[in-house]
C-alpha cells in the first residue's frame, strides 16, 4: 500500500511513487543514509516526557539545594539592614517552596503516566504471548 | 426575550485575535442579528483589545430567561460550563474538540490538566445540551460517545472570500525571493507535530538548498515544546526555519501568499481550518491522515498515512517541480473550497437554528 493518497489518474499516481522510491534509494546509496544521520542528530530529544521528568527531578534537587543555603529568619543578620535581608529571605524562601511544592506534584503525574505505560506494555505483551500461544 | 423571538448569545472560554472559533462567533453573530435575534458574545476571558466585541460571561444573567437559548462554544474547561449547566435557557453546543491530554504529559502540567477537565466537562453537559453541532463528523463521533442525544454537523462557518485582503508589506518584501517556501500554520503545540514538520524540511533542505520554512503561530501555551523545537532546529544544523510567533491577519495573508506548499503532520485536528486557508490561497496541501484531516480535505491534496520523513521531503519535491502535478491538486482542492463556502454553511448554520428555535416554541 502507498504511503500517500492524491487524487490523480492512477498511473499518475504509480509513476510519481516509482519516481520517490528510485530518488530515496539513490540518496541512501549516494552517501550516509540521511534518515539514520537524522536519527542520531535528534537522538532522545523528542522523547520529551522522559527528558521533562529528568529535568524537573534536577530542578527539584536544586530548589532544595537553595532552601537550605538559606538560613531560617532567626539567624538572619542583625544591624540596620537586618530587616531587608529577612525580608529577602522570605520572599526566595516562600518561591523556592511553591517550585518545591509545584515539581512535586508534576512528579507524581509523571509517575502515574509512566505505571499507566508500563501496565499497557505488560498488558500488549500479555496479549502478543497469547496470541503466539494460540 | 424581545417579542417572539428569543435572544440567542454566544459563550466563548477565550476570545482573541485571529483565533478561528472567535471569528466564527463574530460570523454567527451577524447572521444571527440579520436574522433579527439579539445575539451577544460573552467570555470569560478576551485578548488584548477584543473587549469591544464581547462582555463577560457574569453579565449575561439580566439577559437569562427560560425561552432564550445559549450556544456554547466548547473547547477546552472553563468556569462557564457551570454557569451554563446552571441557567434555566435552552442550550446548543458548538464543539470544537478537545486535544487528549496525553499529547501534554510531561512536557505542559497546566494544559495536561486542563484538557483533562474539559473531557470531564464535555461528558457532564451530555445531559443538558438539547443539541449539538460539531464543526466536524470526527467531532460528532465522539459526542455520539460521550451520550448526547442529538447531534447535527455543521462545517465551521467562516467566509474564506472575505479571508484575504492586502498582505503585509514587509513580510512580502523580505521574503519575496524566488525560494521554495514550506509553510505550517496553528499554535506550536505537541499535538501538531512541528517537530515532524522540521525534521522533513531537513531532508527537504538536501534536495533544495533554496528552501525556508515558515512555522506560523503563538508559542505562549506551551513554551517548553517551543524550547525542544528550538534545540531540534540546532542539533538538525537547519538555517532557514522561521518561527514567527503569533501574527496580524495582513501578515498571515503575507505567508500564504508566498507558501510553496503547505505542511501539515497534525495528530489532533477537529476540523483544521488552516487547510481550507491553505485551498483558498491555492497553496497544494500536503498532510498526515489523523483525526479530522482526511475529512476536511475531503479526497483533495495529499494525504500522508505514514510519517516517512524522506519519502515526505520527496514527494513534496515533485510537487514543487512539477506543474501539472501541482496545478492538478490545487484545481481538486478549489473544488473542495466551493463546498465550504460561506453561502452554503451559513445556510446550514441558520437551518439548523431556526428548527431549534421553532420546536421550542411549539
Amino acid at each position: 500500500m502507498s504511503f500517500f493518497d492524491v487524487s490523480i489518474d492512477p498511473k499518475d499516481k504509480a509513476e510519481l511513487e516509482a519516481t520517490i522510491t528510485k530518488r530515496l534509494a539513490e540518496r541512501r546509496r549516494g552517501s550516509n543514509d540521511p534518515a539514520a544521520e537524522e536519527r542520531r542528530r535528534i537522538g532522545d530529544l523528542l522523547d520529551y516526557g522522559q527528558r521533562a521528568f529528568e529535568n524537573i527531578s534536577y530542578d527539584l534537587y536544586n530548589a532544595r539545594k537553595f532552601v537550605r543555603m538559606f538560613p531560617d529568619e532567626a539567624d538572619a543578620s542583625r544591624g540596620p539592614w537586618g530587616w531587608v535581608k529577612r525580608l529577602y529571605q522570605r520572599v526566595v524562601r516562600r518561591v523556592l517552596r511553591q517550585q518545591i511544592v509545584f515539581n512535586e506534584a508534576t512528579l507524581g503525574v509523571l509517575e502515574e503516566l509512566h505505571e499507566r505505560l508500563n501496565a499497557l506494555e505488560r498488558n500488549r505483551d500479555v496479549v502478543e504471548k497469547s496470541g503466539k500461544d494460540s | 426575550m424581545n417579542g417572539s423571538r428569543p435572544e440567542i448569545h454566544q459563550f466563548l472560554p477565550v476570545f482573541d485575535a485571529g483565533d478561528a472559533i472567535g471569528n466564527e462567533a463574530k460570523q454567527l453573530q451577524r447572521l444571527l442579528r440579520d436574522a433579527g435575534y439579539a445575539s451577544e458574545i460573552f467570555v470569560w476571558r478576551a485578548g488584548k483589545g477584543q473587549r469591544r466585541y464581547c462582555r463577560h460571561y457574569s453579565r449575561h444573567r439580566e439577559r437569562s430567561a427560560a425561552g432564550n437559548v445559549m450556544l456554547y462554544h466548547f473547547s477546552v474547561c472553563c468556569p462557564i460550563t457551570a454557569y451554563f449547566a446552571s441557567a434555566p435557557d435552552r442550550k446548543l453546543m458548538r464543539y470544537h474538540n478537545i486535544t487528549p491530554e496525553e499529547f501534554f504529559a510531561g512536557i505542559s502540567e497546566e494544559v495536561y490538566y486542563i484538557t483533562k477537565k474539559g473531557r470531564r466537562e464535555l461528558a457532564q453537559l451530555a445531559n443538558v445540551v438539547e443539541l449539538a453541532l460539531p464543526v466536524s463528523e470526527y467531532n460528532a463521533g465522539e459526542l455520539r460517545a460521550a451520550a448526547y442525544g442529538r447531534v447535527g454537523t455543521v462545517p465551521l462557518v467562516v467566509d474564506y472570500d472575505a479571508f484575504g485582503g492586502a498582505p503585509d508589506a514587509s513580510v512580502l518584501r523580505r521574503y519575496n525571493d524566488g525560494w521554495t517556501n514550506l509553510l505550517f500554520v496553528g499554535r506550536l503545540s505537541p499535538n501538531k507535530k512541528q517537530e515532524d514538520v522540521i525534521r522533513i524540511f531537513y531532508h527537504y533542505k538536501r534536495i533544495n538548498p533554496r528552501a525556508r520554512l515558515f512555522l506560523v503561530g503563538s508559542a505562549h501555551q506551551v513554551p517548553r515544546y517551543r524550547q525542544v523545537l528550538d534545540e531540534l532546529v540546532e542539533r538538525l544544523g537547519l538555517s532557514d526555519v522561521v518561527f514567527t510567533g503569533s501574527v496580524s491577519h495582513a501578515a498571515l495573508v503575507a505567508y500564504y501568499t508566498l507558501a510553496t506548499a503547505f505542511i501539515c503532520m497534525s495528530e489532533h485536528e477537529g476540523f483544521c481550518a488552516p487547510l481550507i486557508e491553505a485551498m483558498r490561497f491555492d497553496v497544494p496541501v500536503v498532510a498526515y491522515d489523523s483525526s479530522a484531516v482526511a475529512e476536511t480535505l475531503g479526497g483533495t491534496g495529499v494525504l500522508v498515512r505514514e510519517k516517512r520523513h524522506d519519502a515526505v521531503a520527496e514527494l513534496i519535491h515533485c510537487i514543487v517541480e512539477d506543474e501539472a502535478l501541482r496545478s492538478a491538486i490545487v484545481e481538486k482542492q478549489r473544488q473542495r473550497l466551493d463546498q465550504y463556502a460561506y453561502s452554503a454553511t451559513s445556510t446550514e448554520f441558520m437551518n439548523s437554528i431556526t428548527t431549534f428555535v421553532e420546536q421550542g416554541s411549539e
